[in-house]
């Protein structure tokens, strides 16, 4: 993962934030947006481990 | 000496032998709110008629002989998020002021069984997340005693009462103990039921307690579930895993100096630390945590917040929104990274009696508007492991300074045998004092 792509996330977030609760009050809970969509963009990104983690060990074909 | 200094296995002990009524002792410490109440703000609500009317019942009883258990007789603290019936429970929410809850929290009920007095409603940050109450650390009123358990910190230190019943999500208990000089314990998950206390993140909320020694603890925690286990007893001396990396990253320099120096008179006692390495999965700590909390947060107070938003404090607002934004796949996610982090702590506590870290970053910081940072203390809300702080000595500026201490799971008698080992060899020597303002 970029750094690059995890500000697009972040922007993209931020986007959606000023749809949902309007440009005035997301520039309020910029900071909690920004920290949220960020800690988001990690664990999405973040590999889990087939071996211990039983539902990912149930991808077609790794049987 | 007044009965208001006493730990509560001292006081426990006195009034089993007839030495000290409960009376006496409720006068004591709701004399001891008297003083200092205007100061430390440590209080929501106390009772003071139905305090006086329950400490005469359970003089009577001890005069007869009936003792309910170690705690009969002892008034205690709860933190204003527990449910207790016929008392206002505000969970420090202008949303709650007038609340008065039909039923006690399961814990509250267990107390009172066990003859505990409910001395009254300690102070907490809003929900017990990060918007501050106006508590202040007995230590330098000019400090926060931290958070959320505010007032229940505050109060132990102070003298106030010997047990306060707190909550931790993050770092809810230790944090505010540490800051505070006193002994902080929460649980493994679930060891203590979370009935009736109002949620914030319900798969990282524990019951904890805050006390002046680890044996106030023990006491506590056999008196709150009677099917803990106590290990045998052991002569042996413990052998640590010495957590740095992370930590020894994040600390302010006097923490990290008074930790070494703690686990250096810890070793000279006989103590065997050995420098753990962390598992690459512990990097997500922070991260998963977050992203579980915002999202169980948000779940709690939806209804409530999409109708009434501008009821709820500034960092409150911020972290549900937040949290009403993250994708489903990134909350399921997120916990099955947890499962991951839990396997590989629990495999890493295997060869060792506990791990040691900091129990902060830093001394309580200066001012009211910030109670100070949970990361030392989150991970073990995330994993779900018992951890202790215990007071290891002062700061260059004179406030305490806690060891942490994290444990297997279920494994918390253990952990509280070593934290009372630790505890004798550390001989923190400051005994609560009278609130000292520059």
């Amino acid at each position: 993962m970029s750094d690059d792509a995890e500000k697009d996330y972040v922007h993209m977030v931020m986007e959606t934030a000023k749809g949902m609760w309007g440009a005035e009050e997301a520039q309020r809970i910029k900071d909690h947006v920004e920290r949220t969509a960020k800690a988001v963009y990690a664990v999405s990104n973040y590999p889990l481990e087939p071996e211990i983690e039983p539902v990912t060990k149930m991808r077609p074909g790794e049987q | 000496m007044e009965p208001y200094k006493l730990s509560l296995s001292e006081a426990s002990q006195m009034i089993h032998e007839g030495t000290l009524t409960p009376t006496k002792l409720a006068e004591s410490l709701m004399d001891r709110i008297d003083k200092l109440e205007s100061v430390l703000e440590a209080w929501v609500t106390v009772e003071r008629d139905q305090v006086t009317q329950a400490a005469e019942a359970a003089t009577r009883e001890a005069e007869e002989g009936v003792f309910k258990s170690a705690l009969h007789g002892i008034p205690v603290g709860v933190k204003d998020i527990y449910y207790t019936q016929g008392m206002r429970t505000t969970m420090g929410s202008s949303i709650y002021v007038g609340f008065v809850p039909e039923y006690d929290a399961d814990t509250v009920a267990s107390l009172k069984e066990a003859g505990a007095i409910i001395l009254g409603k300690t102070e907490t940050t809003e929900f017990a997340l990060h918007d501050p109450a106006s508590t202040r650390n007995p230590w330098n009123t000019l400090h926060t005693p931290g958070g959320s358990s505010s007032g229940s910190a505050a109060a132990v230190s102070s003298g106030m009462t010997q047990m306060a019943l707190g909550s931790q999500t993050g770092g809810s208990v230790v944090r505010p103990a540490s800051y505070c000089g006193i002994v902080g314990f929460k649980g493994t998950y679930d060891l203590l039921s979370r009935g009736g206390v109002f949620p914030l993140s319900w798969s990282l909320d524990h019951i904890g307690f805050l006390v002046r020694t680890v044996q106030d603890a023990v006491i506590t925690l056999k008196t709150m579930n009677k099917d803990v286990e106590s290990p045998s007893e052991t002569e042996e001396n413990p052998r640590i895993g010495l957590l740095s990396g992370y930590f020894k990253e994040n600390a302010d320099d006097d923490v990290w100096l008074g930790f070494e120096r703690a686990v250096g008179k810890l070793w000279g006692e006989g103590a065997e630390f050995v420098d753990v390495e962390l598992p690459k999965s512990f990097s997500m700590v922070l991260d998963v945590h977050r992203v579980i909390m915002s999202v169980e947060t948000a779940a709690a107070h939806e209804d409530h917040f999409r109708q009434s938003t501008d009821e709820y404090r500034e960092y409150l607002r911020g972290f549900i929104s937040s949290g009403l934004m993250v994708p489903a796949t990134a909350y399921l996610r997120a916990q099955r990274i947890r499962g991951q982090i839990i396997n590989d702590m629990i495999n890493l506590l295997r060869d060792y009696d506990c791990l040691a870290s900091p129990s902060s970053v830093d001394t309580a910081p200066k001012g009211l508007e910030w109670t100070g940072s949970p990361v030392f203390n989150a991970p073990w809300s995330l994993t779900g492991l018992p951890s202790v702080t215990v007071p290891s000595g002062l700061s260059e500026n004179g406030m305490p300074i806690g060891l942490q201490l994290i444990g297997e799971p279920y494994a918390d008698m253990k952990l509280l045998n070593v934290a009372s080992w630790c505890e004798a060899k550390l001989e923190f020597p400051h005994e609560p004092k009278d609130p000292y303002t520059p």
